[in-house]
């Protein structure tokens, strides 16, 4: 069930690239959400959490980055586009999240 | 792999070109498995190779290693490592080290069910992995951490003497013996099959935590085979005559030829009485927890009773005192179980005082199988409830006084589930664990060093 990926297609997500979550169960406490994948259970910090949320439906990458910026505000020290891919990358390669593949930057 | 859906518990071995040590690998352990009536559709084993593409004979040196190993020298063509193999893989497994780094850097997801072939014999022995075979490899992941691997398997690619090479094949048979034997104890159906026998078996009827399971004993001597089981589960023993849910059809047979014979008619067979029990052990356990997936929340724990049917369970990864601390508390309070803790949705325990496995000084990786009766444990009260989940911290050689810490949810139920069975069967998942914990009190985590000290905190446990 876990979708496996190659570490280079993890990165370089594009600004039209739309991005999906996938879990069989989750439950949220405090901010934080406890996901099941297959046998798999997965604990995330509040913004990976809300970007699992924002994404049940699919969501493209620029509107996620706008509705984490308006609930979390600006990372400090590093810019947003670095900071939401380190988010979503551990998202990505255990199978939490897929992007839209013809969309993704070689 | 890690979907929830039933399927053959898959293994790949990955080696560097996929045309030397891996085919051999993969083709001892078929012939195996295969030897022990283990069918592809109950354990699939496959082979790749990481760097070479695929469609690539077996080298010669290989070949000639099948040959002296007596084992299928069919065509073969090589395979390349990709994400679709790996994505239906239980379990990764590698010769060398090396392999096993540059695969995880190229495909970071599989970190947790890959392992060295020394690796996963190291880890085996152990940890008691008494689990369906799907969960092996989150439960030995959960093990490697706290676990020294010494030595390995590494062979320098440039080291293809006669000599060398027999030495790495001889240590790649003796690998593939290992797990075979493992597996064969833990996967679905095997010896579960009524075959004719030219001596008088002897049952024995055993109800783990409601399940009935029937141990059908045959081979040189049943009826010792029967007594020993007998005695080994003798709180587990059924006290009314039931149909089985399952069966296991058990045999000791000093001949290796006679065990070839009876191990290619269905029966899971060992060449002593010790060694059955610590695998019979194993088998009976999973049929038990195959048989209540998605009924009931398994955990591997130890549960101890107070006099009021109170149960508290310890949860920690095997190999790290748990049996000690349940042998030790269960001088004192009703001994539950050491290794399964089977719970309803509504709290009510389920016990199976199973025999307990015991490491005997300098043995050979077969524990020694004690009823708790020898052991002067307690008997718990009926009506058994579950009181608390405590997760288990053992720090060892420090001394400190026991403590007790209550942990947020989410963190705690993340700390548990490597050691909980079939949680995707459970009908809400996610949610049927939560409720049952937070009607218990929620997680707690116990810091101990020595089991002794745990004795005067049990009260406290109960009612954290």
């Amino acid at each position: 069930m876990i979708e496996i990926q190659s570490a280079p297609q993890a990165v370089g997500i594009a600004d039209d690239s739309q991005l999906t979550s996938h879990a069989d169960d989750f439950l949220v406490r405090d901010g934080q959400m406890l996901v099941l994948r297959g046998y798999d259970l997965y604990l995330l910090s509040q913004v990976a959490a809300e970007s699992m949320s924002a994404a049940w439906e699919g969501i493209g990458y620029s509107a996620l980055r706008t509705r984490l910026l308006e609930i979390f505000g600006e990372p400090l020290g590093v810019s947003v586009d670095v900071q939401l891919q380190r988010i979503l990358e551990p998202l990505l390669l255990e199978g939490l999240m897929t992007v839209d593949a013809t969309r993704v930057e070689q | 792999m890690t979907s929830a859906e039933p399927h053959p518990f898959t293994v790949l071995i990955v080696g560097m070109s996929g045309t030397f040590t891996a085919p051999v690998a993969e083709r001892i352990l078929c012939s195996l498995l295969r030897e022990r009536s283990v069918a592809a559709g109950v354990i699939d084993v496959q082979s790749a190779g990481l760097e070479e593409p695929g469609g690539r004979e077996i080298e010669p040196q290989a070949r000639v290693a099948l040959e002296s190993h007596q084992c299928d020298r069919g065509p073969y063509v090589s395979q390349q490592v990709s994400a679709e193999l790996l994505e239906r893989a239980d379990m990764v497994i590698t010769g060398r080290e090396a392999v096993r780094s540059q695969l995880v850097a190229r495909f970071p997801a599989v970190e947790r069910i890959t392992f060295t072939m020394s690796e996963i014999g190291h880890l085996y022995a152990e940890v008691a992995a008494m689990a369906p075979l799907v969960e092996h490899a989150r439960m030995l992941n959960a093990a490697r951490q706290n676990a020294s691997v010494a030595d390995n398997y590494d062979l320098s690619s440039d080291e293809r003497t006669p000599a060398a090479v027999d030495e790495m094949f001889a240590k790649v048979e003796r690998s593939c013996h290992w797990l075979a034997k493992i597996w064969v104890s833990m996967a679905p159906g095997v010896g579960d099959e009524s075959w004719d026998s030219d001596s008088d078996q002897q049952s024995v009827d055993i109800d783990a935590f409601g399940v009935a399971v029937r141990v059908v004993c045959d081979g040189d001597d049943p009826a010792r085979l029967a007594a020993a089981v007998r005695a080994a589960f003798s709180r587990t023993l059924a006290t009314s005559p039931r149909e089985p849910e399952s069966i296991v059809h058990l045999a000791v047979r000093h001949d290796a030829e006679d065990r070839t014979w009876a191990s290619s008619r269905g029966w899971t067979t060992y060449r002593s009485v010790p060694e059955a029990l610590h695998y019979v052990t194993s088998t009976v356990t999973v049929r038990a927890i195959d048989a209540r997936a998605g009924q009931l929340l398994m955990v591997h724990a130890a549960g101890l009773a107070g006099p009021d049917g109170k149960v508290v369970g310890l949860i920690a990864p095997s190999g790290t005192g748990k049996t000690t601390l349940a042998r030790t508390l269960g001088a004192h309070y009703g001994y539950v179980t050491d290794e399964t803790l089977a719970v309803d949705l509504h709290g009510e325990v389920f016990p199976y005082p199973k025999p307990l496995s015991l490491v005997v000084e300098g043995g050979t990786g077969v524990k020694q199988q004690r009823s708790p009766d020898n052991l002067g444990m307690l008997r718990p009260p009926e009506g058994l409830r579950l009181s608390r989940l405590v997760v288990l911290n053992r720090i060892p050689d420090v001394a400190r006084e026991p403590m007790l810490e209550q942990i947020p949810l989410l963190p705690g139920l993340a700390d548990m589930a490597p050691h909980i069975s079939y949680l995707p069967q459970l009908p809400d998942k996610l949610h049927d664990l939560a409720r049952l914990t937070e009607s218990v009190g929620g997680v707690w985590r116990l810091t101990y060093s020595d089991a002794s000290s745990v004795v005067g905190l049990f009260p406290e446990l109960e009612a954290a």
